[in-house]
């Protein structure tokens, strides 16, 4: 097949290819880029525009490999400050493991044993904040074994209630 | 992994269940809550390493969870592992999880 036989972009599908970072997430719900990833990215888009394929759904798909390439080389630990909670509050800051396995984020506090899910670092983290305050409340009164309780006491020394 | 096989573990362990913004998941015996863990809510699969979570939640290495879910392993199964692993007090009775002196 010649060059000149594929079909063109339509307009949609250009404006999606030459939108900027900052308004990648605007167009396609997705987060904007990572720096080597973006380049990455744009290089690849760049190569593949003179061939005049559609585009769209393999932009998408290389956003996300480059977003979990990205992500895999940063797995860290952090460490939070606050719990973001109206009931529950960090008195020390608590080291928190996160890691992009592909497919989301995952945070996890390895001391308590509790992850949170998201799709991205932000996400996770908030959803590992409320895991955390549910831990702490649903088990605060409960009798609980040896393991569950290591941890109960690990966290009830890094928290105090608010109020 | 599918949400529904985990939920189906859950159920074989006859685990407690609290549904908010997860599937909460509490094995209690006699009393004593031994292993704690959260399922999230839809269809279709656990995707990643989430499973992985889950299954460091409920104290099982990749065989034993296996076990569990093909029907093998059940709560008693599941309460002599526990033991084994001393999520239960070493004097065989769960514990108040309390730091000792």
């Amino acid at each position: 097949m010649r060059l000149d036989d594929r079909p063109l972009l339509d307009e949609d599908e250009a404006g999606f290819i030459e939108a900027p970072a900052e308004e990648w997430q605007a167009q396609t719900g997705l987060a904007a880029p990572l720096n080597a990833a973006e380049v990455v990215a744009a290089r690849v888009v760049e190569a593949l525009r003179p061939t005049r394929v559609g585009l769209g759904a393999l932009l998408v798909k290389l956003e996300r490999l480059c977003r979990a390439a990205a992500l895999a080389a940063e797995s860290r630990n952090v460490v939070i400050a606050s719990l973001l909670s109206d009931r529950l509050e960090l008195t020390t800051p608590l080291p928190v493991h996160v890691e992009w396995d592909g497919h989301q984020c995952i945070a996890s506090s390895r001391d308590v044993g509790v992850f949170g899910v998201g799709e991205d670092e932000n996400t996770a983290l908030d959803d590992l904040r409320l895991a955390l305050v549910e831990f702490y409340f649903d088990l605060k009164d409960e009798p609980v074994g040896d393991r569950l309780g290591r941890r109960r006491t690990f966290l009830s020394s890094v928290v105090r209630e608010k109020g | 992994m599918k949400i529904a096989d985990a939920l189906r573990v859950i159920r074989k362990l006859e685990m407690e269940t609290r549904e908010g913004r997860d599937t909460v998941a509490t094995f209690r015996h006699e009393g004593v809550v031994l292993t704690r863990t959260r399922v999230p809510h839809g269809r279709g699969e656990l995707e990643g390493r989430l499973p992985s979570y889950i299954r460091q939640d409920l104290c099982l290495n990749e065989d034993e969870f296996r076990l569990v879910s093909n029907c093998t392993y059940w709560r008693g199964e599941y309460l002599k592992i526990l033991q084994a692993k001393g999520a239960l007090s070493s004097h065989g009775r769960p514990s108040t999880g309390e730091t000792r002196t």
